[in-house]
């Protein structure tokens, strides 16, 4: 960026204070696992850790980490399969529905995402209880598919929009079925689509709570989200193995928002942007 | 493998627009039929009703004496050729043409071949490789023909296939296609708004417009029997002159009349008085130096190498002629000119009154 | 044929709405109906009684539901305006072309993409009343000064604010870089030859053309921002004295752990229908023209 010294150097504060702004907090509080137990309640706080594992160590076989670990991955990776299946069937509706028809069903399908949670727990528990769903992973599956399907569908409605029709028009004379489209023409070419909606599906039922909250009261099956909530420590809070559980749970989600910004953000701006 | 194609009064609106009234048309097997017309005629629609990519509102599409109307396009072995080529973007060319092959559930040990042949029929072998993207425009052109003539359909259809082509390009890919056809003998149904194209590669030729058909016929039959005004002025290039006159009774004789020209109209028969129309292609009008003739003035003179075209005015007509050859014309120049009896057109209630000798046969 | 071809895409819909339709239109019109009626979770024998808008009244009438309400309506509107002051700044920062852009997105997008319960735990951790960092900041080694901000009604909204700040100021980055980018550079430019300082340039082409950007982050935030739970949740459990007790963690409280369905749903309908009419608001205030301009 071209411009005075002044300029600049008022661009490269601004950038250094959002960096810091953003990520110092979670640095400091991460360093956190690493520090030995005296650095944790230490006055002034220790900034460099001692790199201890102690907490880790703790965390893991005491508090048993990795089964909230991969009790989330289950969840959050079957949540993410499911909807970007019924997404890509109800996106690719959408896209070459009569136009009134398309926004309406669209509207609808928006709007879902809009309830608060609290209006839809207390029913959802009450049927998952009914089936004997609770405490299950299906339990927490399917409520999940129906919070992430609304921006799934709307980004693979976009993006199927762009495909031209007589590239399908080409391949039903070619001698394909209508289903047979979809899976030859239409998904490779909506794949950047489809990756993103997966992504942000994924982070989605990573990070959800309140219905993880409700609906998996079992220690055994519970997500990391719940299972951060809840540590509790004999006497304190054992602040050590919350930090190391906290880094455990969001070092995936770091690195893909690392890898995936871009896609990360076109996905999150297609609500902006695009209404 | 060439079918018969039987398009039997389809009629097709859109909301509330007619788009295809009553549309007739037969192809015999391996024939090559054009059909021309200005856009929004209702050519291409006709031709995805007969894909089956639309349905008809009513008629009936025949192919080989039986009825096509409730099979859907992977089943009805027609073959097309798009505008814009709708190759697989993310498929190499190779795939693009192996695809509906793949469909039909080919041997997958014949698909190379098959492939390989079709490559070499078109020119594309080197291109087999490569995706689209990287193609040009006359070589996804090819690409788009190869993937209709690897299937060995019953029928081709071919919607406008050389708009997108520069003007150099056109003209040699013309050419090929025709002696392609010539080659494979396929039954083609071909939908472009050329005329040029139209009287060059059709065995035969129906003018459309609105939805209708106007006539269907040979191109010498279009271009020198016109069925009606439309179809008159439609083919040829430059456009057929129109003289819009009066036939007149004088001793026994029907005649031509319009203030700045008249003509005797003993080659017709059965002609009755009123308005009427004199059409004159302009390579019949013929530029005269003697006394007879009509009075005129070169307005424009537009030389195309080949030919030169003159733009006269005579009184209130606006006429185009075509110059005869070695004399040069220049603007303002008085010419006088005429015009063979036998060799024009006459329109009366925008149909064309038949000349006695093509009466009689 | 054509019905064929419309009736395929009709049927590729139904799972898809068939999930909607069982896990939220379905929940809805239930959580409707129980707050209509006196249901108490463990006291299976008084049944169901329908009591029609009894619990809508005792809800207007409890002092708690009012304070909460207040307190939630008081969070929306102060992290709203900052989330779209820092987010808008973060978004014209992001905007710009400099080395070093792509590492700066990513540190933005982290607070996003971290559990809420996580950023919960982290800010609880920085405010806590002997070692936090916030306090070390403040007073120095001299912890007789230290504040105990989880301990306070006032501090502990202030705490609970500034965590969600931190946490979705990116967000709305996100949405306005959205409509930054749209910007065409060349309206700059032709302002910057026409006379036009940066300042100016923001104020008259910048910001009215980020408009329907602002307004999408705006909807966005205020729906989000009602919805406010894991954060008091885990930082406060809505303590001390109701001082969080933002909407959503109380009619959980009644809902599961007093076991009222009838009253909670009450509340969540009242937060529904809030919900509800700032979308209306919205899309009335947008247009339409935002919405038919798109698909």
């Amino acid at each position: 960026m071209k411009g005075s010294f002044y300029r600049r150097s008022i661009l490269a504060a601004g950038v250094l204070a959002s960096a810091v702004f953003s990520v110092m907090p979670f640095i400091l509080f991460v360093s956190t696992a690493f520090k030995t137990h005296s650095q944790v309640t230490a006055i002034p706080p220790a900034v460099w850790p001692a790199f201890n594992l102690d907490f880790f160590h703790s965390a893991i076989f005491r508090y048993d980490i990795l089964a909230y670990l991969r009790n989330s991955f289950i969840v959050a990776g079957s949540t993410t399969i499911v909807t970007l299946m019924f997404g890509t069937l109800a996106g690719y509706a959408i896209s070459r529905l009569k136009t009134s028809w398309s926004r309406f069903i669209l509207l609808i399908i928006l709007s879902c995402a809009m309830f608060p949670q609290i209006s839809i727990a207390g029913p959802i528990w009450r049927f998952l209880r009914w089936i004997g769903w609770l405490n299950t992973f299906a339990g927490l599956i399917f409520p999940y598919v129906a919070l992430t399907l609304p921006l799934t569908v709307w980004i693979l409605a976009l993006f199927f929009r762009e495909i031209p029709e007589e590239l399908e028009s080409a391949a039903l004379v070619d001698g394909s079925s209508r289903l047979g489209v979809l899976g030859r023409v239409i998904l490779p070419l909506a794949a950047p689509g489809l990756f993103t909606a997966a992504i942000l599906s994924f982070i989605y039922a990573w990070n959800e709570f309140f219905l993880a909250l409700l609906i998996v009261t079992d220690p055994s099956r519970q997500t990391m989200p719940v299972g951060i909530a809840l540590f509790q420590g004999e006497y304190t809070v054992p602040w050590g193995e919350i930090a190391a559980a906290s880094l455990i749970t969001t070092a995936p989600l770091v690195i893909l928002v690392m890898f995936f910004q871009r896609r990360i953000i076109s996905g999150l701006s297609a609500g902006a942007v695009k209404g | 493998m060439a079918s018969s194609l039987n398009i039997e009064k389809i009629s097709k609106s859109f909301e509330r627009v007619t788009a295809l009234k009553d549309v007739s048309l037969a192809v015999r097997p391996g024939e090559f039929c054009v059909l021309v017309g200005p856009s929004g005629c209702g050519k291409s629609t006709l031709l995805q009703i007969i894909a089956g990519l639309e349905h008809q509102d009513s008629g009936s599409i025949l192919m080989d004496g039986r009825s096509i109307d409730h099979l859907e396009p992977r089943d009805r072995d027609v073959a097309m050729v798009f505008q814009s080529y709708a190759l697989y973007p993310h498929m190499s060319v190779f795939d693009n043409l192996a695809f509906g092959l793949r469909m039909r559930k080919v041997p997958v040990k014949q698909i190379p071949e098959r492939v390989m042949a079709t490559a070499a029929l078109l020119d594309i072998e080197g291109l087999l490789d490569r995706k689209p993207r990287q193609l040009s425009g006359g070589q996804r052109q090819r690409v788009a023909m190869g993937r209709a003539l690897v299937r060995r359909p019953r029928i081709f259809l071919f919607d406008e296939p050389l708009s997108n082509l520069d003007a150099r390009l056109r003209v040699s890919v013309r050419v090929e296609l025709k002696r392609l056809h010539q080659e494979i003998q396929g039954t083609m149904v071909y939908v472009t708004h050329d005329q040029i194209e139209a009287m060059t590669l059709g065995d035969k030729v129906a003018v459309m417009q609105s939805g209708r058909i106007h006539q269907i016929g040979t191109p010498e039959e279009v271009y020198g029997s016109p069925a009606d005004i439309f179809v008159a002025t439609f083919i040829g290039s430059p456009a057929m002159n129109l003289i819009n006159g009066h036939i007149e009774h004088r001793a026994g004789q029907f005649y031509f009349n319009h203030p700045d020209f008249n003509m005797d109209l003993d080659l017709w028969d059965g002609l009755s008085l009123g308005e009427a129309v004199l059409g004159i292609r302009p390579e019949d009008m013929r530029i005269v130096e003697a006394v007879h003739g009509f009075p005129g003035s070169v307005e424009i003179v537009s030389n195309l190498g080949s030919d030169q075209y003159l733009h006269l005015k005579s009184g209130e007509l606006e006429l185009t002629a075509r110059a005869p050859k070695g004399v040069s014309f220049h603007s303002q120049a008085q010419i006088k000119w005429c015009v063979a009896q036998e060799l024009c057109h006459l329109f009366a209630d925008g149909k064309r009154v038949p000349l006695k000798i093509e009466a009689g046969s | 044929m054509r019905l064929k071809a419309q009736s395929f895409f009709l049927i590729l819909l139904l799972p898809a709405l068939g999930i909607l339709l069982l896990f939220i239109a379905l929940p809805i019109s239930q959580s409707i109906w129980l707050s209509l009626h006196r249901v108490i979770i463990g006291l299976p024998g008084l049944g169901e009684l329908f009591i029609g808008l009894s619990n809508y009244r005792e809800l207007f009438q409890d002092p708690v539901a009012r304070h909460s309400f207040w307190v939630t309506l008081f969070f929306v509107t102060v992290t709203t305006f900052f989330e779209l002051l820092i987010g808008l700044f973060l978004a014209l920062l992001i905007n710009l072309r400099f080395p070093g852009r792509g590492a700066l997105r990513a540190c933005v997008l982290i607070p996003w993409a971290i559990p809420t319960v996580v950023a919960a735990q982290m800010w609880r951790f920085l405010f806590n009343d002997s070692y936090g960092l916030i306090n070390y900041m403040l007073f120095g080694g001299n912890s007789t000064s230290y504040i105990p901000w989880l301990a306070l009604p006032n501090t502990a909204l202030a705490a609970i604010i500034t965590a969600d700040i931190w946490k979705t100021s990116s967000f709305a980055a996100l949405l306005i870089l959205a409509g930054l980018q749209i910007i065409p550079e060349e309206l700059n430019q032709a302002a910057a030859v026409d006379g036009a300082g940066t300042w100016r340039r923001f104020k008259h082409i910048t910001l009215p053309l980020i408009r329907p950007a602002l307004l999408v982050a705006l909807l966005f935030r205020t729906i989000d921002a009602f919805r406010v739970f894991d954060l008091a949740f885990v930082m406060t459990q809505g303590g001390p004295a109701d001082g969080t007790n933002v909407l959503q963690l109380y009619g959980y409280r009644k809902l599961f752990v007093e076991g009222l369905m009838g009253y909670g749903s009450a509340i969540s309908v009242v937060i529904f229908i809030i919900i509800l009419f700032l979308a209306v608001l919205y899309v009335h205030l947008a247009g339409r023209r935002l919405m038919e301009a798109r698909i």
